[in-house]
């Protein structure tokens, strides 16, 4: 039993590596993970939250500073926003901004 | 909120003991296909590891949004998901039950008496309902009053029951102490039911008993009570007798200090502690729940095995579906890195939980959360919920971006 189980995981990482070729030494900053589900989805989802691949880096920090500072109202980006520190969200733009990479 | 020298030193020891893997491409076990789970599994797989998963069903039965299924605002076909899309990924899944795991041989062992053996393995099974907790509520009791808190059949005996009833009747719906599987899920539960009494069965009534005073979005959840239902919503915390002493099946009745209630429908959420595969591996503390290192979520037990989800307790985050998915996230990161000889970094969790007040009304918490010395703690200034006094049209707003966020993790995890 143990060895067909050794050689068939075997096979299978070679169809995981051929999904995903690029990704495995790109570390998301902290917190990334998170933003993508709701902003990164870009479905035709009506009403779901902005798609941030759409936007730049700059336009997303601007708002991010914006929540985190009060000048701009929302739901649950004020608090989300406050979490991070203004380095934390500059990278978290960059990150989210760029071309998804998958 | 920055990385302590002590969860730094926590991240060198876990890679000291990270075997030698002369080369050879490790290989990840998940045990579990959950939101934990799941979604790890396809992140280790982006990540370009080998993974396995193990999980019993052919198929997923979320609970994010099951409520609404209760009262026949959604069919349950839109809770069910299959693992075809996993599989697609190149992920190998396993329907099998994991029944033990070896932590010095860094092997699982199957209830279908296979073994697997792995590099690092991630435990996201979720939770055990416990039928020792209340007198009278053992197996057969909660098929009288279904818990309802694993999404399934008891989601459609609930249902049924409570279409089946009459105009007049009474339900009564009873709420654990913390810590449990979504704090503010049955307050959602009892105001979408208290929804469809005040609009179906005008002379029925829910009685809430609590064992808590004090619990999740309380104001927000205060408001839509005293506004929309007040004739059909009574709620009974633990301070006026809420708490549930004990159940009689056969006679339909349960005893709380508040008295004795004889409903047409119950529904006893009980106690709930880490499943079984947890404790039979060593892996949970006296409270019944498996503490972990909240930079990597590896086992403060057991090294080389990682715990996430409902299962876990790295500190102050709440047992969600949101939180299941971003510690998964986190944890697979740790495992490629600890397998590739690098120090996870230290993260930032984050949790955003919707909850309907009414069908198309929704109030959220959110909350961000960092490593203090070895602990998750929540960021106070980033912790918040819906304003109290909201226009409808913000509480429309947030029930739909809970759609929209069901939508989005489902397919993340599925598609
Ligand atoms: C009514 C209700 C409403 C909710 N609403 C929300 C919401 O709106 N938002 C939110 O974020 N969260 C919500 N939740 C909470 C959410 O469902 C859980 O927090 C989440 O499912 C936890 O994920 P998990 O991976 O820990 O466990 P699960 O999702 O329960 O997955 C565990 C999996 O492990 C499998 N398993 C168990 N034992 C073994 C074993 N020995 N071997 C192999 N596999 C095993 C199980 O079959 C299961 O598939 C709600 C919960 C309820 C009950």
């Amino acid at each position: 039993m143990p060895l067909s189980v050794g050689s068939r995981s075997a096979r299978v990482v070679l169809l995981c590596l051929v999904g995903a070729p690029a990704v495995a030494d790109d570390v998301p900053p902290p917190g990334a993970s998170s933003c993508a589900v709701c902003h990164a989805a870009c479905g035709p989802v009506p009403a779901a939250p902005p798609c941030l691949r759409n936007r730049t880096p700059d336009q997303i920090a601007e708002a991010l500073d914006a929540y985190r500072t009060g000048t701009r109202t929302g739901t649950v980006m004020p608090y989300l926003a406050k979490g991070f520190s203004r380095e934390e969200i500059r990278a978290l733009a960059e990150h989210l901004g760029q071309a998804a990479p998958r | 909120m920055t990385a302590t020298r002590r969860t730094v030193l926590g991240g060198l020891s876990a890679l000291a003991a990270a075997p030698a893997l002369g080369g050879a491409r490790p290989d990840v076990v998940v045990v579990g296909g959950g939101f934990g789970g799941a979604t790890a599994a396809r992140a280790l797989c982006r990540l370009g590891l080998g993974v396995t998963l193990v999980e019993p069903a052919r198929t997923y039965h979320a609970c994010p949004l099951s409520n609404a299924v209760l009262v026949g605002l959604r069919p349950m076909a839109s809770q069910v998901f299959g693992y075809g899309g996993l599989a697609a990924a190149g992920i190998r899944v396993v329907h099998d039950r994991a029944v033990a795991i070896d932590g010095s041989a860094r092997r699982v062992r199957l209830a279908g008496g296979d073994s697997l053996a792995y590099d690092r393995l991630i435990v996201s099974p979720g939770i055990e309902i416990r039928l020792d907790a209340i007198p009278g509520y053992d197996a057969s009791a909660s098929e009288m009053m279904p818990h309802a808190w694993k999404a399934g059949p008891q989601t459609e005996t609930l249902a049924r029951r409570l279409a089946a009833m009459e105009d007049g009747g009474l339900v009564v719906l009873t709420v654990p102490d913390n810590p449990y599987r979504c704090p503010p899920g049955p307050y959602e539960r009892a105001s979408l039911i208290a929804d469809y009494l005040k609009a179906r069965k005008p002379r029925s009534k829910l009685i809430l008993l609590d064992a808590k005073d004090v619990f999740s979005k309380q104001p927000l959840f205060e408001e839509a009570w005293a506004t929309r239902y007040p004739q059909h919503l009574e709620y009974v915390p633990r301070a006026r007798g809420g708490r549930l002493a004990e159940v009689d099946a056969s006679a339909m009745t349960l005893r709380a200090e508040a008295g004795t209630f004889r409903p047409s429908v119950a529904s006893v959420i009980p106690p709930q502690r880490a499943p079984e595969i947890c404790r039979a591996a060593g892996l949970t503390d006296a409270g019944g729940w498996c503490p972990v290192d909240p930079v990597s979520f590896e086992s403060r037990r057991v090294s080389g095995v990682h715990v996430i989800g409902d299962a876990a307790m790295p500190g102050a985050m709440p047992k969600s579906a949101f939180s299941a998915n971003d510690q998964a996230k986190v944890c697979a990161q740790a495992v490629a890195d600890l397998l590739r000889g690098r120090a996870p970094a230290p993260p930032k969790l984050v949790n955003v939980c919707y909850s309907l007040v009414a069908p198309g009304r929704a109030v959220s918490i959110a909350g961000v959360y960092g490593i203090e010395w070895d602990t998750l703690v929540a960021i106070p200034e980033a912790a918040g919920i819906s304003p109290v006094g909201a226009p409808e049209n913000l509480r429309a707003q947030e029930a739909a971006h809970g759609e929209a966020w069901f939508e989005a993790v489902t397919a993340e995890m599925f598609g």
